[in-house]
């Protein structure tokens, strides 16, 4: 039983890692400016979540607690910087003249 | 977790936090630049998350806490203060 739940917080924790990869390589390598807002918005839900959950699964009581704590707080507050971040990355391309990237 | 998960896991989000990193030292653009930092505070909160995990200390999630918390003040916060200027 003690390893199942090993396993699983092994799947969660890769998993994770390969949700946040995704989000990292889309912030580095595509081109338009929102592209790129909207790959590191996925971050949040795609990579950390899964490792919070990993935490929940796999820490113990005290942590599972915490990590409630933090996957809440990041899970209400990432839409409002993402909104931040699209709104800096349109008043840029603005004052550029409307031209892309 | 096993530990060579860990150990996998934690090299390849500091490659990832390189990453960023070069990223941002190259972009010309404040909007690039702001993506790039806000990513890196997520890349953190997870590897905070997985000592958390590989440790069963609890302590650690606490920073990932104010480590969110600043992420989020330092994002909106710094797309505030740039709204009216024309150099960005």
């Amino acid at each position: 039983m003690a390893g199942v739940r090993l396993l699983i917080v092994d799947a969660l924790v890769l998993g994770g890692v390969a949700g946040l990869t995704l989000a990292v390589v889309g912030v580095v390598r595509l081109r338009d400016a929102f592209a790129k807002v909207h790959a590191a918005s996925t971050a949040v839900v795609l990579g950390v979540a899964l490792v919070l959950l990993a935490a929940i699964v796999g820490g113990g009581n005290a942590v599972a607690a915490r990590a409630l704590l933090v996957g809440g707080f990041l899970l209400l507050t990432a839409p409002v910087s993402t909104h931040a971040l699209v709104r800096l990355t349109r008043l840029d391309r603005e004052r550029r003249g409307g031209s892309k990237t | 977790m096993h530990d060579v998960v860990f150990i996998i896991a934690m090299l390849w989000l500091m490659g990832l936090v390189a990453l960023l990193i070069g990223f941002a030292a190259r972009a010309r653009r404040l909007a690039h630049q702001m993506v790039a930092l806000d990513a890196i505070a997520l890349v953190f909160i997870a590897a905070l998350a997985l000592v958390a995990i590989a440790q069963r200390e609890p302590g650690y999630l606490d920073v990932a806490l104010v480590l969110a918390l600043l992420g989020f003040v330092q994002t909106v916060g710094i797309g505030r203060l740039v709204q009216g200027r024309r150099d960005l």
